[in-house]
């Protein structure tokens, strides 16, 4: 897979700046086959064509005029978590219906200045939390998109955007680029300021890119933090741990899927090795599960107590349960995160990155968001960590890998992934764009 | 709140948390909150397994709204 597909990012990227496409006829294109296909997948939640389209002429002017910004005329949806001035910000939360943002939150104002078009608010599940969001999965109407990124997985995976923003708590950018098909990257926590972002749980929660490959998400990546483009990744042969407690988990689509991959890698050059974790994967998960629900118990307990009829169940569980938890108890759990993340570090800093499944089965039915336990791992040590689309399963859906790096070394994780997206097959088109 | 507490090898989570449920939601929400709080009474069952010395780092508070500098 050497090429970039026509509706990623590089591709609009450099046809625009060969003059070959204009923004208003990419957002144009975008607003028609949102139109098509949102019916059947209601990834969005608000959209803004009016204001889009204005925003692509302005930027066609630039562009007349000889000024060509890094991200120009690319659209964008944003996980309706995050502020858009100008937009409402609802959370899935019916009191928040209609409570527009009056200022963008930093990271959608620096899409802005890169020259993205913000289209509008892709679908979350209630709060970031895991009651599902009305949106479907693109590749079987019965199927979750996954959580809590469930809009943003979905519109990319369906091209409706090249590119959307996420948030990631315990799964909620991996998993759904999982489930429906695409590239998501969560990069190390604290990358990017999460101001004007409702938060779930803060010592948690991570901004996160969902696109349609690893050269998308890293061109974004690096224009979000040095305001360039940077298409000039050289990926060398990584060296990687194939981390077999999760095989351990897995349904054996998934398992066999791993393995391939493996292979692949080892055919093209890469060095594999089977190892296991250092620690109890069980404790990781417990750690993780105690603070994330003790730290939302926080976030959201004078709002639950007034509005208690309008939280999701699982929220609502979550929240009272979270509340339950002695204060000794929560600070014995950070205080085992220290020592949990030491170790994975020590194990990360053996290889160029870890492998693992990003899921260790195909996305499950509409009634759940899906299984976290292959994400949050690592989103409690803090490190980065993306997915790749690597097959399908014998059903027709998504399968996927996971890579880990230490924190801190985003970029490094991403021409490991660069270098492995290479070696891995292209899905086709999702069925419910294949139809429209 | 119960000396009980302490004792890990009493394993009395569930306990603990089934009567924190019932005086603070009432029984009937505390029944209702019976597969969340098995959860994490087992969870809090499997960190109590793990002892920290006092020489241990002090955890780390930090991710906090205005604390982190990202």
């Amino acid at each position: 897979m050497s090429e970039q597909p026509a509706f990623s990012i590089c591709g609009l990227v450099s046809q625009i700046k060969e003059r070959r496409l204009r923004a208003s006829e990419i957002v144009a294109a975008c607003l028609e086959r949102i139109e098509r296909l949102e019916p059947r997948l209601q990834a969005w939640v608000f959209l803004d064509p009016e204001g889009s389209r204005r925003e692509a002429e302005r930027l066609d002017r630039l562009a007349d005029a000889g000024t060509l910004l890094p991200l120009h005329g690319v659209p964008v949806g944003v996980k309706d978590i995050i502020d858009v001035a100008g937009m409402p910000t609802a959370a899935g939360f019916e009191p928040y219906r209609g409570r527009v943002a009056r200022e963008d939150a930093p990271i959608v104002a620096r899409l802005r200045a890169l020259g993205a078009v913000i289209l509008g608010k892709t679908h979350t599940t209630q709060f970031a939390f895991a009651d599902p969001a009305p949106t479907a999965n693109p590749w079987h109407p019965e199927r979750t998109p996954g959580g809590s990124s469930s809009g943003s997985g979905a519109a990319v995976a369906a091209r409706m955007v090249p590119l959307a923003l996420g948030s990631q708590t315990a799964g909620s950018v991996l998993r759904p680029a999982a489930y429906c098909g695409a590239v998501g990257f969560k990069p190390s926590y604290g990358w990017f300021a999460t101001s004007r972002v409702i938060p779930l749980a803060w010592s948690l929660d991570h901004l996160g890119l969902i696109a349609c490959t690893v050269q998308d998400a890293a061109l974004t990546y690096v224009a979000l933090l040095e305001q360039r483009v940077d298409l000039s990744f050289q990926p060398q042969p990584p060296r990687l741990l194939l981390l077999t407690d999760f095989l351990d988990r897995s349904e054996p689509a998934v398992r066999a899927n791993l393995m391939e991959a493996a292979q692949a890698f080892r055919d093209a050059g890469a060095t594999v090795e089977e190892r296991r974790l250092p620690v109890d994967l069980d404790l990781l998960l417990a750690v993780h599960h105690v603070l994330m629900t003790t730290e939302a118990a926080a976030v959201h307990r004078e709002n639950l107590a007034r509005y208690r009829e309008h939280y999701g169940p699982r929220l609502r569980a979550a929240v009272e349960t979270g509340l339950l938890v002695p204060a000794a108890l929560e600070l014995h759990a950070r205080r085992l995160r220290a020592r949990l993340a030491r170790a994975i570090d020590e194990l990360l800093a053996q290889a160029d990155a870890a492998l693992l499944p990003t899921v260790p089965a195909p996305a499950p039915g509409r009634e759940t968001t899906g299984d976290r336990s292959f994400q949050a791992v690592w989103t409690l040590c803090r490190v980065p960590s993306i997915s790749l689309p690597s097959g399908l399963s014998p059903d027709g859906l998504p399968l996927a890998i996971q890579l880990v790096a230490r924190q801190g070394h985003d970029r490094g994780l991403l021409q490991v992934a660069a270098w492995c997206e290479r070696a891995l097959p292209r899905l086709p088109e999702p069925p419910v764009a294949a139809g429209a | 709140m119960s000396h009980e507490m302490y004792h890990a090898d009493q394993r009395p989570w569930r306990q603990v948390l089934e009567t924190f449920a019932a005086a603070l939601y009432g029984p009937e929400r505390a029944r209702e909150l019976e597969t969340e709080i098995a959860r994490m009474a087992e969870a809090l069952e499997r960190l109590s397994e793990e002892g920290l010395d006092l020489w241990e780092a002090a955890p780390d508070l930090r991710g906090v709204p205005g604390e982190e500098s990202a």
